[in-house]
């Protein structure tokens, strides 16, 4: 029974259309998939069916709810059926909770808005449904403010509103992108489970193919505000009608792929070398605690983790150049702690970094010759190479008397890669380098770093939550929890055969680009959330609060994990006491 | 690959065609002052201020009255062919009064703009910037001077400065003025540190000092310049007030705050006392908001009308 159908959808903001034709229908308990890029109009979309334009959007076409003409319909009209027949979830739910309201009465306010209940009644329903959404002792956490909570926590509050008055369709809107790979499979389960009690439709707007793969049974395709393609999932991931659909699928790094790559000389000498790095903030937990790894001439080491794990914080204690609280830091073979400030200098030389997102990295009052001639003048060199630098990004120099804000993304990225190279640098950080692009550009930058770094001879240094990415294009990585390294190793063993039990979750909880495969996947995702930076570690493993393996452990071999903090090199090469992370 | 061959190896990828033709690229002042010209505003404000300049500096050349002259056969007389702009209760040619008046408030009005929110600038930048023990003494300094009575210091001061010294004078009214804007820039300054861009110039070797220059000023140029803006008017006015308990300029020389102050009390029957000063007064505020509006302009590169 289609609950939702929209035709014809068309919406202009001045002259430019946003949308232009869009039609899509969503029947009772299905899940629609609205895939595209940046600009394609797929939350234009979506806010045009919830009449949340802002007023200069010109919307026509047909929106009908239950067979009711909603566009055009009176204000008053829509505000019923907002949050009632149509629930929305959206990116950011920090910015759609209250502060200053506690999580309970919030959600009790959800209901009392369409319901007509007691208090007493709106705030026990409130409880059950924050027990729906899996948050633990929902009845004290009811209490709570939505600052002591953590973004999936946030996220779980607001489907549970989205799901309080029983809705007939929940729009999610990127509800995901801003969450860690485990808390977003923690997300999705939810989601699953709020449609299967409701029974609603979903229309489900993401830029992440793999997440739509394994929720969706329809999926459209949005590109430029037109209708690509729609299909059932299974169609369109693995007989895509159009060139476009085919391009996009393509240009995603597949997790569950081996990549063929030439191998990273052997034993080449040693960029960086990092021996017990420690950096703690103030009084609180090392951010970072005893860190150690090496990159070598020519390979890609990757750093992955989620946030909060230290991974950052890492990056920027290296780029710092100076001495740590405590370890060392050596590179190209000078200890930071010993170089004056000459040295210094003349090592930043060597030791470049990319940042991840282009628009905040670039100076917006500065031309792009400027940006790029930067480092140069910082080392006293003549400007004279910009056109060229350019030119070895795939820019043309032509406009180089032009703002960063002209250029789009992937080619701000190029500029910020291009500034990284003015000075020949031998060691080149990368900061999630395509983590705020699209995925059709991402491939592109990932090919350019790629070609310079076999031209230039290269080493990267690249930090990273996208495992696909990792995958991609690093020769060793290491996996960071908590502020430690729990795994470290080539990326074909961490990847084929992770020992730590983190790594594991970590790597399933990465949906694939593959239906099939995401509706085999035993769902387990990790429990809990990682822990954040203030968070005292006691003692003992930092992972054991959501170890799977933990949880199963008898007695005795679990008080090893309580007791003893296991380092690196332990039973099977992993930061674990038990072999193989206690499968085998 | 060997790292010693690596310089050449980037020079190595050029592939410039031959005869490719050079792209010019102007210095950023270049092309701000290339947007500024460009811009109506910007050149009708540099115009006006042109304008009253000249008007300042050789109309007294061209009248036949001195500021210090009186007219003994004309008190408190409506404009005429002898008296361009009438004249005072005291015989005072208000055609010369207010133009040698112009002249000081001109001068007063724009250096102390400028200096007191360049120091503003400059202090809560490197307070901000550098935090720390920097950030401690420029806040001791900024704190100190905040409480201090300005008008009581400067009323002071005054007899010790002497005729004519109006630069000290200038200097005086700026220390009093940049307080609280050096506790915002510096507030910006703690933000725009964190940005990316600033990170990214630190770790290519950007010095300190030239990071709060080349980065950090030139993105809170709006606020600097609608800053200096204000401060024109707020000087010329506190300089007013100053003239009116007798501090500051003082008698027989002029300024234009002192001429408003007096022809207020006569503006209702001689309306010339007070109109003349006080358009001038507005001509003067207005040039230099429109100066400053274009400057704002021509800063930020994203202010081509491409807002929708």
């Amino acid at each position: 029974m289609t609950v939702l159908e929209v035709r014809d959808l068309t919406v202009r903001f001045g002259e430019t259309p946003a949308v232009q034709g869009v039609a899509f229908e969503v029947a009772r308990g299905e899940v629609l998939g609205v895939v595209g890029e940046s600009g394609s109009g797929k939350s234009v979309s979506v806010l045009a069916v919830l009449g949340l334009l802002p007023r200069q959007a010109a919307v026509t076409g047909s929106v009908r709810l239950h067979g009711r003409e909603l566009l055009g319909a009176p204000e008053k009209e829509l505000t019923a059926l907002r949050g009632r027949s149509l629930a929305m979830v959206f990116q950011d739910p920090l910015a759609a909770l209250t502060p200053v309201h506690r999580i309970g009465d919030q959600v009790a306010e959800a209901i009392l808005a369409h319901q007509d209940l007691p208090r007493k009644q709106a705030r026990a329903r409130a409880v059950d449904l924050l027990d729906l959404v899996g948050i633990p002792e929902p009845g004290r956490r009811a209490r709570a403010f939505p600052h002591e909570f953590s973004g999936g926590m946030r996220q779980r509050v607001m489907i549970a509103m989205a799901v309080a008055n029983d809705p007939d369709v929940i729009i999610c809107d990127e509800p995901t992108t801003a969450l860690d790979v485990t808390v977003q499979a923690q997300i999705l389960d939810v989601l699953g489970t709020a449609r299967r009690e409701t029974g609603a439709a979903v229309v489900f707007v993401t830029h992440d193919l793999g997440v739509v793969a394994g929720l969706a049974d329809r999926v459209m395709v949005l590109r430029a505000g037109r209708v690509e393609e729609t299909a059932p999932v299974d169609d369109l991931f693995f007989r895509p009608r159009t060139a476009y659909t085919r391009n996009l699928l393509a240009a995603v790094p597949r997790i569950d792929r081996r990549h063929r790559r030439s191998a990273p000389p052997p034993g080449g000498e040693r960029v960086l070398q990092v021996e017990g790095l420690v950096k703690r903030y103030g009084r609180g937990a090392r951010a970072v605690d005893r860190v150690s790894f090496a990159v070598r001439a020519g390979e890609t080491f990757g750093l992955v983790g989620e946030s909060g794990c230290g991974k950052t914080t890492t990056l920027m204690e290296i780029l710092a150049l100076a001495a740590p609280q405590a370890g060392r830091i050596v590179v190209l073979g000078r200890d930071t702690a010993g170089l004056t400030r000459r040295e210094r200098l003349e090592l930043r030389r060597d030791l470049q970094v990319v940042f991840q997102d282009p628009m905040a990295s670039l100076d917006p009052r500065m031309t792009v010759h400027d940006i790029v001639a930067e480092p140069l003048r910082a080392h006293g060199l003549a400007a004279d190479r910009v056109p060229e630098l350019l030119r070895l990004v795939g820019l043309d120099p032509g406009q180089a008397a032009r703002y960063p804000q002209d250029f789009s993304g992937g080619q701000r990225q190029r500029i910020a890669i291009a500034r990284a190279l003015a000075l020949a640098p031998r060691l080149l950080v990368l900061d999630e380098p395509v983590s705020a692009l699209d995925v059709s550009i991402r491939a592109e930058v990932i090919a350019l770093l790629a070609d310079l770094k076999a031209r230039l001879g290269l080493s990267y240094l690249l930090v990273a939550h996208d495992l696909a990415l990792v995958r991609g294009i690093a020769d060793r990585v290491a996996v960071m929890y908590a502020g430690r390294i729990v795994e470290i190793g080539p990326v074909e063993a961490v990847f084929a055969e992770p020992r730590h039990p983190y790594t594991r979750a970590l790597l399933a909880a990465v949906p694939v680009p593959d239906p099939a495969r995401e509706r085999a996947r035993r769902r387990a995702p990790l429990r809990g959330e990682p822990p954040g930076g203030a968070a005292a570690y006691p003692g003992g493993c930092r992972f054991r609060g959501r170890c799977p393996v933990y949880a199963e452990l008898a007695a005795a071999p679990a008080s090893r994990c309580v007791n003893e903090e296991p380092e690196l090199g332990g039973a099977d090469g992993a930061a674990c006491h038990h072999p193989s992370g206690g499968t085998r | 690959m060997t790292h010693d061959m690596k310089p050449d190896a980037v020079a190595g990828v050029r592939v410039t065609p031959p005869g490719e033709p050079v792209v010019r690229v102007p210095a950023r002042w270049r092309i701000v002052l290339g947007r500024f010209a460009g811009s109506w505003g910007g050149r009708a404000g540099v115009v006006l201020l042109g304008g009253l300049f000249v008007l300042a500096f050789a109309g007294p050349v061209v009248g036949p009255w001195s500021y210090e002259d009186r007219d003994f056969l004309a008190f408190l007389q409506g404009p005429s062919w002898a008296h361009w702009f009438g004249t005072t209760q005291t015989g005072g040619d208000v055609f010369a009064l207010t133009l040698r008046g112009m002249q000081k408030s001109l001068l007063i009005g724009l250096l102390v703009a400028v200096v007191s929110t360049g120091v503003a600038a400059v202090v809560g930048a490197f307070a901000g910037y550098y935090l720390g023990w920097t950030d401690r003494v420029l806040g001791w300094v900024t704190d100190l001077l905040l409480v201090l009575p300005a008008f009581l210091v400067i009323a002071v001061l005054s007899p010790a400065i002497g005729h004519g010294a109006w630069l000290v004078l200038v200097m005086l009214l700026a220390a009093f003025m940049w307080m609280v804007t050096s506790k915002v820039v510096r507030g910006m300054t703690i933000s725009i540190k964190e940005r990316e861009y600033v990170l990214a110039a630190r770790f290519m070797g950007v010095p300190g000092y030239r990071i709060i220059f080349r980065h950090v000023l030139p993105n809170m140029a709006s606020l600097l310049i609608v800053d200096a803006t204000i401060n024109v008017s707020a000087a010329i006015l506190t300089e007013t007030s100053l003239s009116y308990f007798g501090f500051g300029v003082r008698p027989p020389d002029v300024s234009l705050g002192g001429l408003i102050a007096d022809g207020a009390r006569t503006a209702l029957y001689a309306p010339w006392t007070f109109w003349f000063a006080a358009g001038l007064l507005v001509l003067l505020v207005l040039a230099v908001n429109l100066i400053g509006d274009a400057l704002r302009d021509a800063f930020d590169p994203t202010s081509d009308g491409r807002r929708r």
